[in-house]
């Protein structure tokens, strides 16, 4: 390593490797290196939950019913001898893709309709955001309550939910992103070379606006979580015996004095936010650095 | 910038300052936390929900009673005596001399054919008390006297005079706050809201205001004609579950915490500061099983039901209550006389598997279960429903459970179309007609949901309904019972229990199947 | 554009908006086919073919949809929601009762977060990467990362049940006399009636759900005031005052601060969405009956007129607030009027 350096001092550059740019990275954003560690993790251990969990999610043992945590049961066990353990690391499997499945959908969706919207103006324009204004009236959790109360409680019903609140905001956020991007000197080059107007809208505007739909992407997925984690708490979500992180955490609500039930799937929930919390805030600070 | 902090400690001092705990004034109201948040209205005309049963109780009286000690004695309330006619038409109710309102006035046979004639016009649900016992005509004989006819002999109607529906509220009051008993009561009747937040009658509180969603408060009748009670009133208040209600008892906030599960009363016996109060309720939770070809599933046979019965695990259902649970052997309580456990299914998966085969069904199959939201002796309908799913998956039957909230189940239950369903059953008064009139036929009730049609059942629900004699009654109940247990549609998985913890000065408590409380004789 | 002009422009524009939202709802619950009959006359009726057709009849249940709307959209413009299926009073004096508690709600977590917010954000800012800096801000990520139901029951079972040393669920202590109502508010009323001691438990009974509600806004108020004080600090300005021999202290109090004020004042609004979301999750769990409560409630038994009555309600005082807002903001940067 020494010999490396003084060859490279010789040289009077510094040899740049990318694992120097890396840990340089690494260092100077640590919030986004941490976030996405965390979630990285934790998406490796929901992702092979079957291999590592020791017992399925829904086995019940009355026996072993309400025990604390242990060797055994790492998480301790709910009121079916169910360990808890297993439970919260299956119900990753329906949180972490529900809440992408919602940012996907919403981003293309909204992103599209947005971009439409500030691309060609006019009455579309009005039309989109009229719609968008008006579903942005109410706020999120209360319209999603009553979207899923009246379709019924269901993980897809819930997800519905959830695009619909979600959409507008990347409609929104595209369309002013669209409306700037739009006046730069190269979209204005190529509309008079003749490109076709949809042709500009992918090709040269929307690849310019991504820098914030990516930060606000990585924070909605958290959002998204808590959510549809939310309405499964209030018993409008994932249906039993399904492991799912708000309704555990509902049925640990009646059993307080076994802390375990509720206090692990609300981890769950927590630490998974705050992964994405901390990816979009270290996007924030390495993509756009005024703010 | 030393400023910004200093002015930032000062802030946050003067907020801890601001919250200390207030010096509570300690008054002798006994604080009651629960569920209590079915409350629609406390008019005893309207109301046929659960927590007003414990507020009429306490603020009303009934001609006759049936006290929690003996369930099948019928004793004097408002009426000191009562008799019926040789043909079983007539009851003629004699009130006691003593009974006076709140007000200070006395109960008058006027106040009795008053508030029955008013619950009759009011049209509302709990007017069937009196219109499914061919309820005809009610008279003022005297002061003291009134004659009741009905259309057809019917035995069970004494007991239904208990039910706090029938309570006698003080005609001139609930005159003069609009109320009125004309056969257009349903649309001229404007008293609901005063009595929503007052009451009109002769019980040992009177109702002083209701918060909805929030507390229910009750202070003591001073003019209590058979004395004061101890309590100076009674607060009932309003939390999420069981365990915030426990909170509130452990911590001395309140002094009862009604209906906590057994998970959650465990804990209190650890704590000397509490005492736990185990009583026996009537309520039944039970697994439907269609009968009917309509659904074109394997349980339209017979043998294919029974192992179903047999492949249930019902020590393991218990123990999910802690133990805090009986199980009768049919549609028909323990503690109705009758009702013969011996009867009861065990669990016997050999038999089971052995049931099936013979019914062709030997591979198993799969089906849906259906079930609501709620609880039954603190155990969530899901759990339930996982631990049933388990159970039969052992004999190879695979369910798959679809759970909606409550009103979708019941409008899907109630349309009969679910062949298997898990759900419950309170009773609102104590004669075994309470459940022979629900689960037997195929054109009312609970068994018409799950489209049952078992002629032999339906004639015995005829019987009991019709015999007066009590002997014989009982026989006809055990030959019901056993014609239920052989057909397996209904399968009672749990009788609840009622657990109550209190702080453990509370003396002279006691539960009551059908009003829950007794607050008369509570001391603290 | 005058401020006149701008805003009666602004509240012509909220009239199609109001009208979007009833529509909305509208259509959501045309989306169900549920029969809400059994709500409405109880589960043991439903027998009784009588009492089925009479509440046919009194709830326009066979009416065809588009007339449903229209009666739905009058009564509304007569102030009349409809009766919930649960209570069976009118979805107005429900939402009239619980709204206080909301309100009083909303409100504490509001200034908790301002409070507490904006000065933790000026050191966060004038310190920018400061060790203070660093943990304030992990502390506000932290913040907007706990699900509210959650934290609610955890600091229930540590600060109440365990500890004992703030009360428990409910807005009142249990055992206290009431104030008379007034507004509905109790600390107000307590005030009203001169007890001190009711003010003291209304108080204490909001600290929970006030950490736990407001955390989530006070997040939001550190991050904007701390971003706008860094902004301002960069400023040439500034540099000037500085350099003029002003204490630093005065700088950022007199300059910075009050340019940063401007952009809070247009996430207030931001933040009230928050508050009124977070009051569906919050409320529940301290046993709070406010309109979260309530909504909940209704969702779980599918009391249409209760959930849209609660919905709209949100809805508008959503909107009204965000009219609000944006008119303030007009009035302290002219700027927007032309935009």
């Amino acid at each position: 390593m020494a010999n490396s350096l003084s060859i490279s001092a010789a040289e009077g550059l510094p040899r740049r490797t990318w694992r120097r740019d890396l840990l340089k990275h690494m260092r100077r954003y640590p919030s986004l290196w941490l976030g996405s560690s965390l979630l990285g993790l934790f998406g490796l251990l929901i992702a092979f939950a079957p291999l590592i969990a020791r017992y399925p999610p829904n086995q019940q043992n009355l026996a072993m019913r309400l025990k604390p945590p242990s060797a055994e049961h790492l998480f301790g066990t709910d009121e079916l001898g169910r360990d808890i353990f297993s439970r919260v690391l299956h119900g990753g499997q329906i949180s972490l893709p529900a809440a992408l499945i919602v940012v996907t959908i919403s981003l293309t969706i909204g992103g599209l309709l947005g971009a439409f919207a500030g691309f060609f103006g006019g009455f579309i324009d009005d039309l989109i955001m009229r719609i968008a204004d008006v579903t942005l009236a109410f706020p999120a959790v209360v319209l999603a309550l009553a979207i899923s109360a009246l379709l019924g409680p269901s993980l897809n019903n819930a997800i519905l939910a959830a695009c619909v609140v979600l959409w507008p905001e990347y409609a929104r956020l595209i369309r002013s992103q669209v409306i700037v991007a739009r006046t730069f000197e190269y979209v204005t080059a190529a509309r008079s070379l003749g490109r076709r107007e949809v042709g500009i809208l992918l090709r040269h505007v929307l690849p310019n606006t991504w820098t914030p739909i990516l930060i606000k992407a990585a924070l909605d997925v958290g959002s998204i979580i808590l959510l549809v984690s939310a309405l499964s708490f209030i018993g409008l979500g994932v249906r039993p015996p399904t492991a799912e992180w708000g309704s555990m955490v509902a049925l640990g609500r009646t059993k307080f004095y076994q802390w375990w039930v509720a206090t692990f799937p609300g981890l769950a929930i927590l630490v998974s936010i705050l992964a994405c919390n901390l990816i979009s805030e270290g996007l924030r600070n390495w993509l756009d650095p005024r703010t | 910038m030393r400023r910004l902090l200093v002015v930032l400690l000062a802030l946050s001092l003067a907020f801890a300052f601001a919250i200390q705990m207030p010096a509570q004034a300690q008054s002798n109201a006994l604080i009651v936390a629960g569920r209590f948040t079915d409350v629609i209205t406390l008019d005893p005309g309207r109301a046929f929900e659960t927590t007003n049963l414990i507020v009429h109780h306490a603020t009303y009286e009934t001609l006759l009673n049936i006290n929690a000690d003996d369930l099948s004695k019928i004793v004097p309330g408002l009426a000191e005596s009562y008799s019926i006619s040789e043909d079983g038409l007539e009851y003629t109710f004699v009130l006691n001399p003593n009974a006076k309102f709140a007000s200070g006035n006395p109960v008058t046979a006027e106040d009795v054919r008053f508030s029955w004639t008013r619950l009759l016009n009011l049209k509302g649900n709990p007017s069937s008390y009196l219109t499914d016992f061919g309820f005809k005509s009610i008279e003022v004989v005297d002061d003291r006297t009134v004659k009741v006819t009905l259309e057809s002999p019917q035995p069970a109607f004494a007991s239904v005079v208990t039910a706090p529906a029938l309570s006698i509220l003080e005609k001139a009051v609930v005159v003069a706050n609009g109320g009125t008993d004309a056969p257009d009561a349903d649309q001229t009747d404007a008293a609901k809201d005063w009595l929503d937040q007052n009451s009109a009658g002769s019980g040992p509180f009177i109702l002083k205001r209701w918060s909805p969603n929030s507390e229910i408060v009750m202070v003591r009748n001073e003019n209590y004609w058979r004395g004061p009670v101890a309590l100076e009133g009674i607060t009932l208040r309003v939390t999420n579950d069981a365990a915030s209600a426990l909170q509130l008892v452990a911590r001395g906030d309140a002094d009862i915490a009604l209906g906590v599960d057994a998970d959650t009363a465990e804990q209190a016996r650890n704590n000397a500061e509490l005492k736990l109060n185990i009583g026996q309720t009537l309520n039944l939770l039970y697994l439907g099983i269609s009968p009917s070809d309509y659904f074109n599933l394997p349980i339209s046979d017979a043998r294919v039901r029974q192992a179903i019965a047999h492949a249930i695990d019902y020590d393991g259902i218990i123990a999910l209550t802690g133990g805090f649970a009986d199980r009768p052997a049919a549609m028909l309580p323990l503690g109705i006389a009758g009702s013969d456990p011996s009867l009861r299914y065990t669990r016997d998966l050999e038999k089971a598997k052995t049931l099936l085969a013979e019914a062709g069904h030997g591979n198993g199959f799969s089906m849906k279960l259906h079930i609501g939201g709620g609880s039954t002796a603190g155990v969530p309908r899901e759990v339930i429903a996982a631990k049933i799913q388990a159970d039969l998956a052992e004999v190879g039957i695979q369910l798959e459970i679809d759970q909606q909230t409550t009103a979708n189940f019941l409008t899907a239950f109630r349309a009969q179309e679910l062949p298997m369903v898990i759900s419950a059953w309170t009773p609102d008064y104590l004669d075994a007609t309470m459940w022979t009139a629900f689960f037997s036929k195929a054109d009312s009730g609970v068994s018409r949901r799950l489209r049952m049609d078992i002629p032999k059942i339906a004639e015995l629900a005829d019987q009991i309904a019709a015999e007066r004699d009590p002997m014989v009654r009982e026989r006809l109940l055990t030959e019901y019972v056993k014609a239920h247990v052989e057909a397996a549609v209904f399968i009672p998985l749990l009788q609840e229990q009622y657990i109550d913890v209190l702080r453990s000065n509370i003396q002279g408590y006691v539960f009551h199947p059908v009003y829950l409380t007794e607050f008369a004789g509570v001391s603290k | 554009m005058s401020l006149v002009r701008y805003i009666v422009r602004r509240l012509i524009l909220t009239i199609p908006m109001l009208f979007g939202i009833t529509l909305v709802l509208f259509l959501i619950y045309n989306l169900v086919q549920v029969d809400p009959l059994v709500m409405i006359i109880g589960e043991r009726a439903m027998d009784n073919p009588q009492l089925v057709e009479a509440a046919i009849r009194k709830w326009g249940l066979d009416r065809p949809v588009w007339e449903q709307y229209l009666t739905y959209l009058t009564n509304i413009l007569r102030g009349d929601l409809g009766t919930s299926f649960l209570t069976r009073r009118p979805v107005l004096d429900d939402l009239r009762t619980h709204l206080p508690a909301t309100v009083e709600l909303a409100v504490s977590s509001l200034l908790f977060a301002v409070l507490l917010g904006i000065p933790l954000g000026v050191l966060a800012g004038v310190y920018f990467g400061s060790l203070f800096d660093r943990s304030v801000w992990f502390i506000s990520l932290l913040n907007g990362s706990l699900p509210p139901f959650w934290t609610g029951l955890i600091f229930l079972f540590v600060f109440y049940y365990s500890l004992g040393i703030t009360p428990g669920p409910g807005r009142f202590p249990p055992r206290m006399e009431r104030p008379p109502v007034f507004s509905g508010l109790l600390t107000l009323d307590s005030l009203i009636a001169g007890d001190m001691a009711a003010f003291g438990g209304a108080l204490s009974h909001l600290i929970l759900p006030t950490v736990i509600l407001g955390g989530f806004t006070l997040a939001l108020v550190l991050r904007v005031t701390r971003a706008a004080i860094v902004e301002e600090m960069r400023r040439e300005y500034i540099r000037t005052a500085r350099s003029k021999g002003l204490a630093e202290r005065l700088v950022v109090v007199r300059h910075a601060l009050r340019n940063a004020l401007l952009p809070l004042v247009t996430i207030i609004g931001l933040a009230f969405a928050g508050l009124l979301s977070g009051a569906v999750m919050t409320e529940t769990v301290f046993d709070w009956a406010g309109i979260g409560q309530y909504l909940v409630r209704a969702a779980a038994s599918l009391d249409y007129p209760a959930i849209q009555g609660g919905t709209l309600l949100i809805a508008v005082i959503y909107v009204v607030v965000n009219l609000c807002v944006d008119i303030l903001y007009s009035v302290l940067d002219p700027r927007v009027r032309h935009g």
